[in-house]
């Protein structure tokens, strides 16, 4: 499967996962001619794989909220806290 | 100089505070700080006022007979006397009856704060929002010193950690943390992704929880744009930001199970997409291809080319018929032809030498039908079915008419 086209990477896993939906439904009911059918498995498999890439990262990311001297907020990485497993 | 020993100092107090009629008959009203019922069935409460605390027991008998629920914060005028614990030397009053003195302040003003946000619907089912599946960012206010941010932060980790979290530190309590909660809350609900804000802290007293029995901190909660899962100290402790919160947990770790979806279940859930994609995709064409091939077939069974061999088989045939017929006729020929040759047969002379008789042929050949005419020392050739032999007259004997050969 080529990359994905910028607007599926651009989606949330939510509205991609809604979308892939809608497309097996689509498919699922036999309405569609056989060259719209190849499209939507297409762009059904490039969310399935984005919503698959959003799912593999493991290191997770932690920030912490800071103000600037201008009172503008920003963001900077958050120290790893101890576990106490 | 006299020394005592243990039992004997506690024995003396014993007796100071039995011989003081005061404290043998005592009414006392002070602020529940605790209370906890054995197994037995006991009551242990701790009072306090602004100056001291005192330890105080119901016991089963007389808690039984307590019409109300006693619980922290609430103000009790208690009856009793002042006794010595002996086991820890602890000073404890052993009540004989209690009821409630008024609610204790902060009781009542959790409660007036909470019935006047709820009149005016703040805490309305209606307009509790539901929580995103799956947030692109989680934001957390609460302490960065907090076992509060460690928990949530354990749960963040296993249950999905490609969620990122941003934190934004308030202290949890104190005179300022209310306002600062509130504005960190503010802050972090604004920053890009964040699409759930967990609001928590650990458990704590009643004056603990204060910052989060806070009216400016109900309102910021119900004003901010994503939904707020709160989670505060232990299971039974209900602040006023729980009521206000979207989603109120039982504790810290409770809200970030809420917050974020299971990765592993994630997993699951688009694997199954893939599947029936392909699976779709799958019958769609293969529906799409049988549909080609019947019709290229009903197609073909129109075609003149197809009619062809028709033609050639009815041809073939009626060749084989024709064969058939040919031979049929032949064979039933050759067989009457055979029946005529047997019948030809059973007519020729020479068939009935096959039964017994033989005939007697002269030296010219000729069949000798008679007697006449033959003399001793002719010769005669005898003939049988199955050969014949050669043989001279020796006698000649007429038959006389009417006798048999």
């Amino acid at each position: 499967m080529a990359e994905a086209p910028p607007e599926i990477q651009s989606l949330s896993y939510e509205d991609a996962l809604t979308e892939l939906d809608t497309l097996i439904k689509r498919l699922e009911s036999g309405t569609i001619d056989l060259a719209d059918s190849i499209a939507y498995y297409e762009r059904g498999a490039a969310l399935a794989a984005h919503c698959s890439r959003l799912l593999e990262a493991t290191e997770q990311k932690v920030e912490r909220l800071v103000l600037g001297h201008d009172g503008k907020p920003s963001e900077e990485t958050l120290p790893i806290l101890d576990e106490d497993e | 100089m006299e020394v005592l020993r243990v039992g004997d100092v506690a024995e003396f107090i014993e007796e100071v505070l039995s011989d003081h009629p005061g404290l043998q008959d005592v009414w006392v009203e002070g602020e529940v700080a605790e209370c906890t019922v054995s197994r037995q069935g006991h009551c242990y409460l701790t009072l306090k006022d602004e100056r001291a605390s005192l330890q105080a027991v119901a016991f089963r008998l007389t808690f039984s007979r307590f019409n109300f629920q006693v619980q922290p914060g609430m103000m009790l005028l208690v009856h009793g006397k002042v006794q010595l614990y002996r086991d820890r030397g602890q000073v404890q009053l052993i009540l004989d009856s209690a009821q409630p003195a008024g609610v204790g302040d902060l009781f009542l003003a959790f409660e007036q704060l909470r019935k006047r946000l709820e009149a005016e619907g703040l805490f309305d089912p209606g307009v509790k929002r539901p929580l995103p599946g799956f947030p692109r960012r989680v934001g957390i206010v609460t302490s960065e010193a907090g076992a509060a941010l460690r928990d949530v932060l354990k749960v963040l980790r296993r249950r999905c950690p490609v969620v990122p979290a941003l934190l934004a530190h308030a202290p949890v309590q104190g005179e300022v943390a209310a306002a600062a909660l509130v504005r960190s809350l503010r802050r972090v609900a604004v920053r890009p992704g964040v699409d759930v804000v967990l609001l928590v802290r650990g458990g704590g007293s009643i004056e603990d929880l204060a910052s989060f029995n806070d009216e400016q901190l109900a309102r910021a909660i119900r004003s901010c744009p994503v939904p707020v899962v709160v989670g505060v100290g232990h299971e039974t402790d209900y602040t006023i930001a729980d009521f206000a919160a979207d989603v109120r947990a039982a504790t810290p770790s409770m809200a970030a199970e809420m917050a974020v979806p299971d990765l592993a279940d994630l997993r699951r859930l688009v694997l199954e997409r893939r599947q029936r994609l392909g699976l779709a995709v799958t019958h769609e064409v293969a529906a799409k291809q049988e549909r080609m091939r019947s019709a290229r077939e009903r197609l073909g069974r129109q075609s003149p080319v197809r009619r062809l061999p028709e033609l050639r088989q009815r041809l073939d045939d009626r060749q084989e018929r024709l064969g058939v017929a040919l031979r049929a006729g032949i064979e039933r020929g050759r067989r009457a032809l055979e029946g005529e040759r047997r019948r030809l047969e059973a007519l020729s002379p020479m068939a009935v030498l096959g039964r017994g008789y033989s005939l007697a042929r002269d030296e010219r050949g000729a069949v000798v039908m008679s007697v006449a005419g033959l003399a001793p020392g002719r010769r005669l050739t005898t003939v049988f079915a199955d050969g014949s032999v050669v043989g001279e007259v020796l006698e000649v004997h007429p038959s006389t008419p009417g006798a048999h050969g």
